[in-house]
């Protein structure tokens, strides 16, 4: 990948249950030449077209809580993650 | 001072409390929480369970929390340990301590430490018996178990 093509990617995140629902853990999305920004959910529409979004489904933008409206920007890492269970 | 260890090793609590703690004449209280693995759940047997996490939101978010609560609660000490990785039932899984010049900020800073690790922190369990493995959905809510011993 080139350094060009780097600057205008998003890393997404898979994690617990959804890593075996996907069958991935981390992927990359290019954005199109066009997009300075896409929604959360956009993100998720692109890189998963066949499978609907859990409805339980939680999202991080740079490790900060986010919602499925958030903007995300090329260098950002988004992460999509059930419910948490710790403690 | 705040700690927050975040480990795949087992851990014995009051050792590490006594090891980690921060002793200091202002402190008048210490709240102390350990939560350990259970055998079951939801009347279902549990042999082990995975903890898994998203490191650096992990690591973020109990500081950000952490932080805030010291404020809140004025607190002069806060130890976080937390488990991930393989554990089998009786393992501690969890160890907070908060130390305050008062019981009542102790206290109240410890369970709401506990929220966090419950319902915002990046942890998953994933259960395991008899080769079958299920992913913990949701954690309870904070209520009194009502059922009195037989």
């Amino acid at each position: 990948m080139s350094i060009q093509e780097q600057s205008n990617t998003v890393t997404v995140k898979y994690l617990a249950s959804l890593i075996e629902k996907l069958d991935k853990s981390s992927e990359t999305l290019v954005f199109a030449a066009t997009d300075s920004t896409l929604t959360v959910a956009a993100v998720w529409d692109i890189l998963n077209p066949e499978v609907i979004m859990p409805a339980n489904t939680i999202c991080a933008i740079n490790f900060q809580y986010a919602t499925l409206e958030s903007q995300v920007q090329a260098g950002d890492e988004l992460a999509f993650f059930p419910p948490v269970t710790g403690g | 001072m705040l700690h927050i260890h975040i480990t795949e090793q087992d851990f014995e609590p009051f050792s590490y409390l006594s090891q980690h703690q921060v002793k200091s004449p202002q402190i008048g209280a210490q709240g102390i929480f350990v939560g350990y693995m259970r055998d079951f759940r939801e009347e279902k047997p549990v042999e082990s369970m995975t903890i898994t996490h998203y490191p650096p939101m992990t690591e973020q978010h109990l500081q950000q929390q952490a932080a805030q609560l010291i404020e809140k609660y004025q607190l002069l000490n806060l130890l976080i340990v937390h488990r991930v990785g393989c554990v089998t039932p009786m393992s501690p899984l969890v160890l907070i301590a908060s130390s305050a010049s008062h019981r009542t900020n102790a206290m109240a800073a410890t369970q709401e430490m506990l929220e966090v690790l419950k319902f915002t922190a990046p942890f998953w369990k994933q259960e395991h018996c008899q080769g079958s493995s299920a992913w913990v959905e949701a954690n309870t809510a904070n209520t009194l178990s009502t059922k009195t011993a037989e």
